[in-house]
C-alpha cells in the first residue's frame, strides 16, 4: 500500500493537527476571540468542534505572527504576553490513566502521571522559547522576538537544565526540548517495566517531584534576566482539560487565583466537568474579577450568523472562489422571511396572500384543521392577510410563520372520503432546511460543522452556479446530521447497579422524537415545546448521559445566569437539542418554551411500549436527488 | 516487551506443549482445536462466565471428550491470571510450541495472551501458532446496544506519544456494524484516517461492510484506502506495518481492528513493535446479542516467536520469509 500524505477532509475539521502558522492562516476572529486576548486568566467553555483549540493556539507567536487581517495589527498591538500551548487529547488521557495501570500503587502511579503531565508542559514552555528567537524565514511581521547570541541560549539553557535535571547534549533549546522528550519516552518505560521495579523507585526520580508553575516560573525567570526582555507576561493554555486527571485540574484551577504576576492561565473545557465542586472557591467568587468565562455556543441561533458569514467568506477567499455572499449561493431559508416580500410590495408586508409565507399559510390550512382553528381563533383571513394590523401580525401570525413551513411539509393532503387522519411523511426531510440562515443555524456557529458541511458544498462547480441546488445542500446537511449521531452512538456508557443505563444517542432520539411531536403531531400551537429541563430528581446514570451529549454538543445550554456558563450541576437547568439534529428528527430551528426531560422519556417510552419499535433514526437511507 | 518476529503459518496438525482455546457459545469456536489440537500436550479452554447459549454446551461437550481443562475466567483480570499460570505450567522445554485459537476470544482477550507472551517473566522464547477460523456470514444485528468500553484494548496496548500535540491518525480495520468506524475516527478527533477493508471468501462480509461503512468511504479517498485478505494473514501483516511505520512518522497513530479478529491480532503485534501506536477497542461489554458464527472452513493464522529484547538480540526485521510486499 503507497502511503500518501496528502491532507484529508479530516485534517480540515480539526486544529490539533494544525501547525499555529496554518491556523492563522483561515482564522476568523469572533467576539470570543476578542475578549480571550484581554490581559486576564480565562476560561474557554464549549462543546466538542466549537473551536477551543484554534482560539488557544491563535495565541502564540508563530499563529500571531503569521495571521494576515485587517484586525491583526490591533490584536497583536493589544497582546502582549507570550502563549504557551499545551495540547491534550483523549488518546494522551487515557494513555496517562494507563501509566503503569495493574502493575504500580496508586501513588506512584500518580507521581508518574504528573511527571508525563510536567514534562509535556514543560516541553511547550521550550517551544515556546524557541518561538521568541530570531526566526531563519525573517518574516514581514516579528512579533515578541528576542534577540539572543549563543551564549547567552547556552546561559539559559544550562540553568535551566540543572533545574529540571536534565542532560541535553548541546546547550541549544533544540537540545533541551529533545531531552523533554527523552523523558517523556523514560516515564513510559517506568510504568511498562514497574513490575520489574522496587516500590520506592518511582519516587527516588528527582524529575517526578518537579511542580510544573514552580518549574516554569524559574525558566522564565532565567530567560527574561539573560535576554533582558521583562516586558509582557507568560500566558499557559491548556486545552480540553476536562480529559485531565483529576489532581492536574484541581491544581490549573486553583490557578486562577495564582498571585505570580508573570502568568496568565487560559483554560478550554467542555460545558460540564467532573468534580468541579471542590473548585468552587476558586470559581465562585471569581469570574468577571479573577478570570473570564468564555462560552463558545450560542442559546439563540442568530448570535452565530455574523461568525458563520465571516467564515463563510474566509473559505472561498481561501479556495479563490469569488465572492459571493452565501445568501446569494444557498438561496433563503424557508424559516426566514425574505426584505424582498416586503420591500417590494405595494402593502409593505410580507403577509400578503400571493407571498411565499401566504402560499404556506394557506397550504397548512387547506391540509390541517387544527390550524385552520388557530387562525379562526384570531381572526385570520388567508385572503386578506395584509389587512392584519400591524400588532395582531406580530402575535398570530410572525411568530407561528417559522413553524408553518416544517409542519406544511411534513403533513399530506387530507384526502377526500379518508376518516380524518393525516399521514405523515417520513422524518428525515432536510430539504427543508436548505438555505443560509438554516445552514448557520444547523451548524451553531459551530466550526467544525460548519466547515464540515460548507467544504463539501464548495466542491466540484454546485458553487459556481447561480445557486447550490437544495438537493446538494440537503445531501449534505444530512451527511453532517448523520456523521454527528455516528460518533454519538460511539460514546461509551456507564453501567448502573439497575442495568445498562441508556445510551447517549437513544435519549437524544427520545427528545428529537418528543419535539418532532409537538411541532408536527399534536394540534397546532404557536408555541410548541422546544426545550427542556433537568428535574431534580433525575437519575445519576441520566444525568451522566445528559452531560456526555452536552460536552458532545448534542445538548445546548440554555443559561439562566449569563455570568455563570460552567456548570457544577446540570439539575435545574434548561437544554436544547442542537440544531444539527433537526434535519433527522424534524423540529423547528427555534428555541421554544420548555417541558421537563422525565416528563419527555416517559411519554416517548409509553408510545413505544404501545405501538411497539419505533422506526430507528438512520436505519434507512433517503435517496435524494 | 519483547518483541515479536513474526512468519508465515503453515497450518498442520503439529504436537504442541500447549493448544490455548476459547469456549464460548459459537459453533466455530472448536473448529481449529479439531483440526489441529489432537497431539498437543496440554490442551487448555478458556470459558467465559456467562452467555452460555447457543454452541456453547456442544462446544464444551467436545472439548471434555477431547481432554481439554477447561477453565472458567470471570473477568480479563481472572483470564490474565490463567494465562499466566498456564505458561508456568510449562515443562522445561527449551522453546516451548504453542497453539493460541483467537477465533471465539475477545479483543481484550487477545490483547493479555499476546502481552503475556511478550512480557514473559521468565525470559523465555516461544513459538506462537495464532489461527484463527473465519466464521460464515451473519447478517449484523439490527439493534445497537450502548457501548461500555471505548478506550484503549488493555493498558499496555494504550500507546505512549511523546509529542501529544501532533495530529493523530486513525487506521481502522473496518467491520460491518452501521458507522462504527466513522465513530470512532470522530471520537479521538483524528486528523487524517487509513481504511483497511477485509477481504475473504466469505463475499457477503465485503458488501455488508461496504454498506455499513458508505458514509465514511465518501470520505477516505481511495489513496487512503487498503485491502486485506483474511486468509493470508502474514502479507496483511506486513502491509499494516508498513503503513504504521509510514504514518507514525509525522501523526500519533490510534488503531480500531474492527472486522476479524485476525486484523486485532496483527495490530496488537505491530503495536508490540511501535510502542508509541495505540490499539483501541469498542464494545457493548456482552450487553450485545449472541451472534453465531458457523465455521466456514477458512482456517488461517501467524507464526510468532518471542525473542529477547532488542538489547541482547541486536536490531533486526519483525517479520521474515517473505519478501516485502
Amino acid at each position: 500500500m503507497r502511503v500518501d500524505h496528502t491532507p484529508t477532509i479530516f485534517e480540515s475539521f480539526n486544529a490539533r493537527a494544525l501547525k499555529p502558522s496554518q491556523v492563522a492562516k483561515t482564522f476568523v476572529p469572533s467576539r470570543q476571540f476578542e475578549r480571550l486576548i484581554r490581559r486576564c486568566h480565562s476560561v474557554v467553555v464549549g462543546p466538542r468542534g466549537s473551536g477551543k483549540t484554534t482560539l488557544l493556539k491563535m495565541l502564540q507567536t508563530p499563529a500571531l505572527e503569521a495571521w494576515q487581517h485587517p484586525l491583526a495589527d490591533k490584536v497583536r498591538n493589544r497582546v502582549d504576553y507570550t502563549g504557551v500551548f499545551v495540547a491534550a487529547d483523549i488518546s494522551w488521557s487515557e494513555q496517562l490513566a494507563a501509566l503503569g495501570a495493574g502493575h504500580l500503587a496508586e501513588e506512584p502511579r500518580r507521581l508518574l502521571g504528573i511527571a508525563a503531565f510536567t514534562t509535556h508542559t514543560l516541553r511547550s514552555l521550550v517551544k515556546a522559547f524557541i518561538a521568541r528567537l530570531p526566526s531563519a524565514e525573517r518574516a514581514a511581521v516579528q512579533f515578541r522576538r528576542v534577540e539572543l547570541s549563543p551564549d547567552a541560549e547556552a546561559t539559559i539553557v544550562r540553568e535551566i537544565a540543572r533545574e529540571w535535571h536534565l542532560k541535553p547534549s548541546a546547550a541549544t533549546f533544540l537540545s533541551l526540548k529533545h531531552s523533554l522528550s527523552a523523558r517523556a519516552s523514560r516515564v513510559a518505560q517506568i510504568g511498562s517495566q514497574a513490575r520489574f521495579l522496587s516500590e520506592s523507585y518511582v519516587a527516588e526520580q528527582d524529575f517526578v517531584h518537579l511542580h510544573f508553575r514552580k518549574a516554569a516560573s524559574f525558566a522564565i525567570e532565567v530567560f527574561e534576566d539573560v535576554s533582558a526582555e521583562r516586558e509582557g507576561k507568560w500566558a499557559f493554555l491548556f486545552d480540553e482539560l476536562e480529559l485531565a486527571p483529576e489532581w492536574i485540574r484541581r491544581d490549573l484551577l486553583e490557578g486562577l487565583r495564582s498571585t505570580d504576576e508573570r502568568f496568565l492561565f487560559k483554560l478550554a473545557l467542555s460545558p460540564s466537568v467532573p468534580d468541579l465542586e471542590p473548585l468552587q472557591h476558586s470559581l465562585a467568587a471569581s469570574p468577571g474579577h479573577d478570570y473570564e468565562q468564555l462560552p463558545l455556543w450560542y442559546a439563540e441561533k442568530r448570535e452565530a450568523y455574523g461568525f458563520c458569514e465571516q467564515l463563510w467568506d474566509a473559505m472561498l477567499e481561501e479556495r479563490h472562489i469569488e465572492p459571493k455572499s452565501a445568501r446569494q449561493a444557498l438561496g433563503r431559508s424557508y424559516f426566514e422571511t425574505p426584505v424582498e416580500e416586503w420591500r417590494d410590495s405595494a402593502e409593505g408586508t410580507a403577509y400578503r396572500a400571493d407571498s411565499r409565507i401566504g402560499r404556506d399559510f394557506k397550504s397548512l390550512a387547506e391540509k390541517d384543521p387544527t390550524f385552520r382553528s388557530y387562525l379562526i381563533e384570531h381572526g385570520i383571513n388567508l385572503r386578506k392577510l395584509s389587512k392584519v394590523p400591524a400588532e395582531e401580525r406580530a402575535a398570530a401570525l410572525r411568530k407561528v410563520a417559522p413553524l408553518v413551513p416544517l409542519r406544511d411539509f411534513y403533513l399530506r393532503r387530507e384526502e377526500e372520503g379518508a376518516a380524518g387522519s393525516q399521514r405523515v411523511r417520513s422524518r428525515k426531510s432536510p430539504s427543508l432546511y436548505a438555505g443560509a440562515e438554516s445552514l448557520f443555524a444547523i451548524s451553531e456557529g459551530n466550526p467544525r460543522w460548519f466547515i464540515g458541511i460548507v467544504d463539501r458544498l464548495l466542491e466540484g462547480r454546485n458553487i459556481h452556479r447561480k445557486r447550490v441546488p437544495e438537493a446538494v445542500q440537503s445531501r449534505e446537511i444530512l451527511a453532517a446530521a448523520e456523521r454527528f449521531t455516528a460518533m454519538l452512538r460511539t460514546i461509551a456508557v456507564s453501567e448502573t447497579s439497575a442495568g445498562l443505563s441508556r445510551g447517549l444517542l437513544s435519549l437524544v432520539e427520545a427528545v428529537g422524537e418528543f419535539l418532532h411531536k409537538e411541532a408536527v403531531l399534536r394540534p397546532f400551537s404557536p408555541e410548541p415545546t422546544g426545550s427542556f429541563t433537568v428535574d431534580s430528581h433525575t437519575p445519576s446514570d441520566l444525568l451522566v448521559a445528559v452531560e456526555q451529549a452536552l460536552n458532545a454538543g448534542a445538548f445546548v445550554y440554555i443559561p439562566d445566569d449569563e455570568g455563570q456558563i460552567l456548570l457544577q450541576s446540570i439539575r435545574g437547568k434548561r437544554f436544547r437539542l442542537s440544531y444539527l439534529l433537526a434535519p433527522l428528527y424534524g423540529f423547528p430551528l427555534r428555541l421554544g418554551p420548555p417541558a421537563s426531560l422525565g416528563r419527555i422519556l416517559r411519554e416517548v417510552d409509553e408510545k413505544r411500549g404501545r405501538s411497539g419499535q419505533l422506526r430507528l433514526i438512520g436505519a434507512e437511507r433517503e435517496e435524494l436527488g | 516487551m519483547r518483541l515479536p518476529v513474526v512468519k508465515p503459518l503453515t497450518l498442520n496438525a503439529r504436537s504442541y506443549d500447549l493448544f490455548v482455546a476459547a469456549l464460548g457459545y459459537e459453533e466455530r469456536a472448536r473448529a481449529a482445536a479439531e483440526q489441529l489440537s489432537s497431539n498437543s500436550v496440554i490442551k487448555y479452554a478458556s470459558a467465559f462466565g456467562d452467555r452460555k447459549e447457543l454452541s456453547y454446551a456442544e462446544n464444551a461437550q467436545w472439548m471434555t471428550d477431547h481432554g481439554f481443562v477447561i477453565e472458567e475466567a470471570r473477568s480479563d483480570r481472572e483470564f490474565a491470571a490463567n494465562i499466566d499460570n498456564a505458561l508456568a505450567a510449562l515443562g522445561e522445554e527449551d522453546v516451548p510450541k504453542i497453539c493460541v485459537d483467537i477465533s471465539s476470544m475477545t479483543r481484550a482477550r487477545i490483547a493479555i495472551v499476546v502481552e503475556a507472551l511478550a512480557s514473559d517473566l521468565r525470559g523465555r522464547l516461544y513459538v506462537v501458532d495464532f489461527v484463527y477460523s473465519l466464521g460464515r456470514f451473519n447478517p449484523p444485528p439490527g439493534d445497537r446496544v450502548p457501548n461500555l468500553h471505548v478506550g484503549p484494548v488493555s493498558p499496555a496496548f494504550a500507546g505512549w506519544w511523546s509529542e501529544p500535540e501532533r495530529g493523530v491518525a486513525a487506521i481502522v480495520g473496518l467491520g460491518y456494524e452501521q458507522d462504527q468506524a466513522l465513530g470512532a475516527i470522530q471520537h479521538v478527533e483524528a486528523a487524517d484516517a487509513w481504511a483497511m477493508l477485509p477481504s475473504s471468501r466469505e463475499a457477503a462480509y465485503e458488501e455488508a461492510v461496504l454498506e455499513a461503512n458508505r458514509t465514511l468511504l465518501d470520505f477516505i479517498p481511495r489513496s487512503r484506502r487498503g485491502t486485506y485478505v483474511v486468509e493470508h494473514p502474514f502479507e496483511s501483516f506486513v502491509a499494516l506495518e508498513s503503513l504504521v511505520e509510514a504514518t507514525s512518522r509525522h501523526s500519533n497513530v490510534v488503531i480500531f481492528p474492527f472486522g476479524p479478529k485476525i486484523f486485532c491480532l496483527l495490530s496488537l503485534l505491530v503495536a508490540s513493535l511501535h510502542s508509541d501506536v495505540a490499539v483501541w477497542r469498542v464494545s457493548a461489554g456482552g450487553a450485545d446479542k449472541a451472534l453465531q458464527r458457523y465455521a466456514s472452513g477458512v482456517l488461517t493464522g501467524v507464526q510468532v516467536l518471542w525473542q529477547k529484547a532488542v538489547e541482547e538480540s541486536g536490531s533486526g526485521p519483525p517479520f521474515s520469509g517473505v519478501e516485502q510486499l
